[in-house]
């Protein structure tokens, strides 16, 4: 197998430098079929890559212990679905998926973009840079870190995966992220080629929008799965620890939010040109940034870099795209003027600015406390250690600034805000967010986070409410529809707004679900004889000893738990044979809409139904919002992203648009 | 073996007080460990590290607390010994003031940056004339955006809400 799968990536390799070539030089000398041949020679990248990916697939699946991937990752006794995952779960093999997911995406963009129109000037350069970043991708799983280098004495079985690997979360948390890092490079590539092809207007975002869409949210997802999973697995009660792995995949993700954001002045004012170009640019820089954070172990400390043979790699790739992304965006710059001028600061041009601000002041914040241990240990050779505490009061204000724009931005008019406009908007939801604060303060919300924090979330929902009660209520009227079919078809004809609302309605979910689990958290610790109980919030804690089970490779202890009498829960330790160092912990978690249950069992002395055990007892708030959150989220994209709304758009503009590109031309 | 059992039901008799008088003190551990980073792992806190240094990290907060030292105390304690490194939260001095000063000063520049930016574009000159020659599409995309099926039926609402 080993040879096969070498083959494969060698030749994408050389196919993808020739795609790059041949799509270039087949524009400077004007010859079609040159770059016609570098799109087939991409088409055969994504063929080579898959069957490399499948190679490695099979290996896994049959066991052959030959490659050593094979063997460090995965063992005789582990589930076919959990051998399967583990594909992804080292270096190389993420790598790989990388590269496979990228081939992947090439082809579809290559297919969606084949038929003529104005984008078609931008394919070659679009290829060439999805090629380059492929090329790279290839280089590194070709000769640095590949996933199919052969142990010379085959051993019996493997040695399996890291322990804190086997959950559900595993499955799907790992591909939506490194996907999502991955997908940044599509609406990059079109940057890359608007700047190229000095065809500066709207027509790249156009056409990238989608992909960006993509981007944000399978990287949102991965993220969240991710906080879901730690949630689950880790045992601390909590969902994000401010990790610089957890860091680096969040920041990509904000630049993103903030790009998908300030396209709408380009497309609705011909405002930001540059500031777009830039905003994509930075958002792929920090998504390879990521990738290699995520798989080299650097921000651990600098000496681990130096560990890592793909460290030097990844820089000198990071410093090259960078080079010469900025060369060509200045070489163009003096052509990246602003049609138009800003009328007024209470209007939606000002309201995207300060949302850009403040999207990028949080990932200055995040990226300078994530590295600054580094530049602290090479400059001073001090150890600094920037945890949570950092984190939370740089960002959390920023953030809770950017919810409370999330209201006020998206009822903002362009270009300028009349005084009867302001009212008309603001009244109903502020008097909202007061009713329901003083409700919460009745109920016995004192803290005045928690009050800003939920106030907020209150204003903003109040905001989103109105504009679909009013448009219901408008369309009602206009059309006679009941109010229900209203609403359906008023979210199916303006899906772009009305999408992007539901989305906001999901951030908002997601805000107060870390509001409320954050400052209404409770905790506590126990060390429990059979039959002895242990209160918090009103949860009666029963412990009936231990039960301990050995199933293959594996042995599972589960505390005996009642919860107030009579529920049955079950925290456990799993201790796998191969990591007897790293015993792994699975969560009791009774979850409500409310609030969840979480039970950690430290240790246990004893056996069997007499055993006393510790365990740590958490009562989180509103966390199941975020997960809640993290659904909506996904469904309001899929609404912006809804194509039949914009085929029956494009039938109504077709002429117009003609005419504007006669007109221009 | 009636002696083993005498022997484990005294101990039990003298573990019983101080249990119970530990479940008052582990909100103090916590209290204290969360504030304080592992060495010897990656980030993770004393309070949640499984690691054994973490555990007899915890052992000499819960003595000292038990002795009536005050949280600060403690932790200045740890850092004697283990430096400024050993918080999680940077403590505004020395090489860690850094820290908090980045983002401010980004802010800080970002904030004047698009100060910049705003008198730069109130000030475009042929700006008004240019936004008046894109007159009608910028009537048109007022309020909504420049496709018509949407502008259109906006239009509407705003007749049926009589604004």
């Amino acid at each position: 197998m080993a040879p096969l799968g070498q083959i494969c990536i060698v030749g994408a390799f050389g196919l993808a430098l020739y795609a790059i070539v041949s799509s270039i030089a087949g524009v400077r000398v004007r010859n079609r079929e040159l770059t016609a041949s570098g799109q087939y020679a991409a088409w055969a990248v994504t063929g080579l890559i898959t069957a490399a990916s499948v190679t490695l697939l099979v290996a896994l699946s049959v066991h052959d212990f030959s490659l050593r991937y094979v063997w460090e990752h995965s063992s005789r006794a582990m589930s076919m679905d959990l051998v399967l995952a583990a594909f992804y779960s080292g270096q190389q093999g993420s790598l790989l998926y990388w590269a496979w997911t990228l081939s992947i995406f090439s082809a579809i963009v290559l297919w969606q973009q084949r038929r003529p129109g104005p984008h078609r000037v931008f394919m070659p350069y679009v290829v060439a840079v999805l090629m380059v970043v492929e090329a790279f991708m290839t280089l590194l799983l070709g000769f640095i870190a590949s996933p199919f280098e052969a142990l010379p004495r085959p051993p019996a079985d493997g040695v399996g995966l890291n322990p804190l690997l086997y959950d559900p979360g595993m499955r799907i948390h790992p591909p939506m992220l490194l996907a999502g890092l991955m997908s940044w490079s599509v609406p990059f590539a079109f940057a890359i080629a608007a700047l190229a092809t000095g065809k500066l207007d709207n027509d790249w975002i156009a056409v990238s929008r989608r992909y960006a869409m993509v981007a944000w949210v399978i990287l949102g997802l991965g993220n969240i799965l991710g906080a879901w999973w730690a949630y689950h697995v880790l045992g601390w009660g909590g969902y994000w620890g401010w990790d610089p792995v957890e860091n680096v995949a969040l920041m990509p993700w904000l630049v993103g939010t903030a790009f998908i954001h300030s396209i709408q002045m380009q497309e609705r004012r011909g405002m930001l040109k540059a500031w777009n170009l830039a905003l994509i640019m930075v958002a792929f820089f920090l998504s390879i940034f990521g990738t290699f954070v995520v798989r080299s172990g650097i921000l651990a400390s600098v000496h681990a870099f130096a560990l890592s043979a793909i460290g030097p790699y990844f820089l000198t790739f990071l410093a090259l795209v960078i080079g010469g992304s900025l060369w060509l965006f200045f070489w163009r710059l003096p052509r990246l003027r602003s049609d138009n001028q800003l009328d007024s600061l209470l209007s939606r041009e000002a309201s995207f600015l300060i949302n850009n601000l403040l999207f990028l002041g949080i990932v200055f914040a995040i990226f300078w406390g994530t590295i600054y241990p580094l530049v602290a240990e090479a400059v001073a050779n001090a150890k600094v250690s920037v945890g949570p505490p950092y984190f939370k009061q740089v960002a959390g204000p920023l953030l809770g600034a950017l919810i409370l724009l999330m209201g006020i931005g998206p009822l903002m008019p362009w270009r300028r805000a009349s005084r009867e406009h302001l009212l008309n908007n603001f009244v109903t939801p502020v008097a909202g967010a007061v009713v329901g604060l003083a409700f919460l303060f009745a109920e016995g919300v004192r803290d005045p986070f928690a009050a800003i924090g939920f106030g907020v979330c209150l204003f903003v929902l109040g905001t989103i409410l109105q504009e679909f009660v009013r448009g219901a209520l408008a369309r009602h009227h206009a059309t006679g529809e009941n109010y229900l079919v209203a609403l359906g078809s008023l979210i199916r004809r303006n899906n772009r707004r009305y999408g992007g609302y539901i989305v906001h309605l999901a951030m908002l979910l997601i805000g107060a679900g870390v509001v409320g689990s954050q400052i209404y958290q409770q905790q506590t610790q126990a060390t429990l004889a059979p039959g002895e109980s242990v209160t918090l919030a009103g949860y009666t804690v029963t412990a009936h000893g231990i039960d301990t089970t050995t199933l293959p490779g594996v042995k599972v202890t589960e505390g005996v738990l009642s919860v107030n009498g009579s529920e049955d829960l079950r925290p456990a330790r799993q201790l796998f044979d191969n990591f007897p160092q790293q015993p792994s912990t699975r969560v009791g978690l009774r979850s409500t809409p409310f609030e969840d249950l979480y039970v950690v069992l430290a240790g246990w002395d004893g056996d069997g139904p007499t055993a006393k055990i510790s365990l740590a007892i958490f009562v989180n708030p509103l966390v199941s919002w975020i997960w809640t959150g993290g659904v909506l989220l996904l469904f309001g994209t899929i609404v912006t992203l809804w194509p039949a709304a914009a085929v029956s758009r494009r039938h109504v503009t077709a002429p117009i648009a003609r005419g504007a590109v006669g007109a221009t031309s | 073996m009636p002696g083993v059992v005498a022997a484990l039901g005294l101990l039990a008799l003298l573990l019983l007080p101080s249990l119970a008088r530990a479940d008052a003190l582990d909100d103090g551990v916590r209290r204290v460990a969360l504030q304080l980073q592992c060495p010897v792992c990656e980030g993770e806190t004393v309070a949640d590290s499984p690691s054994g240094l973490a555990g007899d990290m915890r052992a000499v907060i819960r003595t000292r607390l038990a002795a009536g030292e005050a949280d600060q105390q403690i932790l200045d304690e740890f850092v004697g010994s283990y430096g400024d490194g050993i918080l999680t939260e940077p403590p505004k001095r020395g090489i860690s003031l850094g820290v908090w000063l980045g983002p401010l000063v980004g802010v800080a520049l970002g904030v004047v940056l698009v100060g910049l930016l705003l008198s730069a574009w109130r000030r475009v000159p042929g700006a008004a004339t240019r936004a008046t020659a894109a007159g009608p599409v910028s009537t048109r995309t007022e309020g909504v955006g420049p496709d018509p099926d949407a502008a259109e039926e906006f239009h509407r609402f705003r007749e049926e809400l009589g604004r």
